[in-house]
């Protein structure tokens, strides 16, 4: 698989990684529709939550409709619209704590995709926060 | 009604009728404004009449973002405070960074104007198209950390973006500031005191709305350019180091003040209290709403008197006003001061000049121990500690320092005035004016009083050396085309400090501006309109001014900084030699030799 490893010791916080993938994904700034976001704890800390395609994913394992699929060219988990109910069951599974959550509107499930292998969050990050880790 | 990049929407709540409403953003509102500063300067000009007192219902509290703000662009976090500032009778605009701005966009509005005043102490909840005003009682008397995690637990938003005065704002003190999410402060001239004096504790706020962009490519690439750009600039030394960096360069320079202006540089304190200490204490680092610069420095005490002491910051000018000016060269101190500021919310700046006038005032034997009720040294920790407190709290000689040092040495009298030192009642910031001739005639000039934020002559002048500081030549013309494009940045919600990454490219800062704007607005802000905007705004804030009385004896510096000259370090014998300027910046800016904008001058910028 290829992931995108989170440091969050190097997060300042900002959210620019947030805002670029509302942005590529959706077309609009609203980070309620990113695949990406930042959980803050104030001063103390800052953590981008973001998919980190498990080799076991329960989200893939507890979808009943098949729609969250291995991507072979990409090598990661991707999210079927078509296909999506909308139940949420991989929202509740989701073993990174959060990374997959419900459009607002469209109520299907969101995850990070790897914006095709070339991910966007990541030209954001001058901190190192995010690393892009291809295979091999 | 202007679809892309802004919101769209101004928020009016009259707390007095308890009555909200919104009023749209029109194209021509925002080519002629922009937003932020612009936006605020409109509607307060407009909207608060000459006279009226800057603590009364009357006054308003104007909380606006620019179109940047919440965007990807690099540093757009801002949003600005604008109101009649209490401290100093005039026009303030004071921006925050964090992540407030950024959220009220989000939530559908570029402005909130907070009008009348509450009855008993009040919050506002704001959650996209729901605007509640609800009952503060609980919260009133809490600090700042204390009503953030009230507010969290009242409303079941862990993550909440919220701004909110500490005691200082409700017991009025004409410096009290404005705290915004997480720890960034809407800081100088008092705007937490009109907030407390609208009853107004903190505004909360949620927003799950669209903000959309006009060409999603183009402006990508305009944002990836400009990012290139702060990264050739200021960015590689303000991101490790935050604003601290600029320390051992004042002190070295001999432009840092030191005990009241008394000096302006002393062996060793660039390393007291400069990065090479603060090292030691920063844990990590910490930004606004998508800016790469993350200049806050998160500095924790974990051993000794202190212990458990945690703040963001200290930044360069909280080094200064709570440090230097003072006399105080403990690094654990300052960051002790600086987290009782916060906590109490009052401005760094304003407050520790302020000790400063009092402990000279002391040395002088204007005030004794007996007048004050406390033992007041230069450089005493107790002093500066105790003196924070009873200022926030209005309690005993903290009740006339909480007046600015302005009004305070007109009641003390004498020659305190002397050791009064501000201009139009604003304390002077960290940058010695009468080593920096452009940087002093930007203090004597600025809208707000006594500002390096306005100009920004100082780094020209101080840090990068591109500039002389001891010449005149040239210096109102650069101070002119500075204001104006601060009015433009201040306006657009973006921050100056990736700001100068840009400046490091001469003249191309405006070229990028547009070029984002273009792309995010779809409204064509070229470059000359942009430059245009920031003159109009420039010289509408100048009317309010004037119509408040304010002529050219106002544009003026403390009388230290006239006439008495630097005692030591490169800068010997030095003052600021304002008038020698002054005539010339007035013709720069199209103003007759009073200061006030002529009439061709209005007409030609649509302000009459």
């Amino acid at each position: 698989m290829q992931r995108l490893v989170v440091i969050p010791e190097n997060c300042s916080g900002c959210r620019a990684c947030a805002i670029a993938c509302s942005i590529v994904k959706e077309g609009v700034i609203n980070l309620s529709k990113s695949r990406i976001y930042v959980e803050s704890q104030g001063l103390k800390r800052d953590k981008p939550i973001v998919c980190v395609q498990c080799e076991q994913p329960t989200c893939v394992n507890v979808c009943p409709t098949g729609a969250i699929r291995l991507n072979e060219q990409v090598k990661c988990w991707v999210v079927d619209e078509e296909a999506c109910n909308g139940c949420g069951l991989c929202v509740e599974a989701c073993k990174a704590g959060g990374a997959v959550r419900l459009h607002p509107e469209r109520k299907v499930a969101l995850k990070c995709d790897l914006c095709g292998g070339d991910p966007e969050c990541v030209k954001y990050c001058l901190t190192n926060a995010l690393i892009f880790v291809k295979e091999g | 009604m202007v679809e892309y990049g802004y919101a769209g929407k101004i928020l009016r709540v009259d707390l007095s009728r308890r009555k909200v409403d919104t009023v749209e953003v029109t194209r021509d509102f925002a080519l002629t404004f922009i937003g932020g500063k612009g936006f605020g300067a409109k509607l307060l000009y407009d909207g608060v009449e000459a006279g009226v007192d800057p603590l009364s219902p009357e006054n308003k509290l104007i909380f606006a973002t620019g179109p940047l703000t919440g965007t990807l662009a690099p540093s757009s976090s801002k949003f600005e405070v604008v109101t009649k500032s209490p401290l100093t009778g005039i026009f303030l605009n004071s921006d925050c960074g964090g992540f407030f701005g950024s959220e009220l966009k989000y939530a559908g509005y570029d402005v909130l104007v907070v009008e009348g005043a509450a009855e008993k102490p009040s919050y506002l909840w704001i959650n996209d198209g729901n605007v509640e005003i609800r009952d503060a009682s609980h919260l009133w008397g809490m600090k700042i950390g204390e009503t953030f995690e009230a507010l969290k637990r009242d409303l079941g938003e862990k993550d909440l973006k919220a701004a909110c005065i500490g005691p200082a704002g409700e017991k009025l003190v004409k410096f009290s500031n404005i705290i915004a999410t997480v720890t960034r402060a809407a800081g100088r001239g008092g705007s937490g005191a009109v907030m407390g004096s609208k009853k107004l504790k903190a505004i909360a706020v949620k927003g799950s709305r669209d903000l959309k962009i006009y060409d999603v490519t183009g402006f990508v690439e305009a944002v990836r350019e400009a990012y290139e750009i702060c990264k050739g600039g200021a960015l590689k030394i303000v991101a490790p180091l935050g604003t601290p960096a600029a320390l051992p360069i004042a002190n070295d320079k001999g432009v840092l003040p030191i005990r009241n202006f008394q000096r302006d540089t002393q062996p060793n304190l660039g390393v007291k209290l400069g990065p090479e200490t603060m090292k030691k204490y920063v844990f990590r680092s910490i930004a606004c709403s998508g800016c790469p610069a993350r200049c806050g420095k998160v500095s924790v005490i974990v051993r000794g008197k202190y212990a458990g002491t945690i703040v963001e910051g200290p930044d360069y000018e909280t080094l200064y006003s709570l440090g230097a000016v003072c006399g105080v060269e403990d690094f654990e101190v300052v960051v002790k001061a600086n987290e009782l500021c916060d906590e109490f919310g009052v401005d760094t700046i304003s407050t520790g000049v302020a000790i400063a006038f009092l402990m000279e005032c002391f040395e002088k034997g204007l005030v004794s121990e007996k007048d004050v009720g406390l033992k007041v040294s230069w450089g005493s920790p107790e002093t500066l500690l105790t003196l924070i407190e009873k200022i926030s709290l209005r309690e005993g000689v903290g009740d006339l320092l909480a007046e600015g040092v302005k009004r305070a040495s007109e009641r003390l009298g004498g020659e305190a005035s002397k050791y009064a030192m501000h201009v139009k009642g604003l304390e002077l910031p960290g940058w010695e004016p009468r080593a920096l001739q452009g940087t002093g005639l930007g203090y004597a000039t600025s809208d707000r009083g006594a500002c390096h934020m306005r100009a920004q002559v100082h780094p020209l002048e101080a840090i990068f050396g591109t500039l002389d500081p001891t010449s005149t030549q040239g210096k109102p013309e650069i101070v002119k085309r500075n204001q104006d494009l601060m009015a433009v940045l201040d306006s657009l919600g973006l921050c100056a400090i990736p700001g100068l990454g840009l400046w490091r490219s001469p003249d191309r800062e405006m070229e990028v501006f547009s070029l984002l704007l273009q792309k995010l607005t779809g409204l064509e802000f070229t470059e000359e309109i942009l430059w245009r905007a920031g003159e109009r705004i420039w010289n509408l804030t100048r009317m309010f001014n004037v119509r408040e009385g304010l002529t050219r004896k106002d544009d003026t510096l403390p009388e230290r900084i006239l006439s008495e000259p630097i005692v030591e370090g490169p800068f010997k014998g030095h003052t600021c030699a304002l008038e020698e300027m002054l005539d010339r910046y007035y013709e720069v800016r199209g103003w007759d030799r009073q200061g006030i904008p002529t009439d061709s001058k209005l007409r030609e910028l649509g302000l009459r």
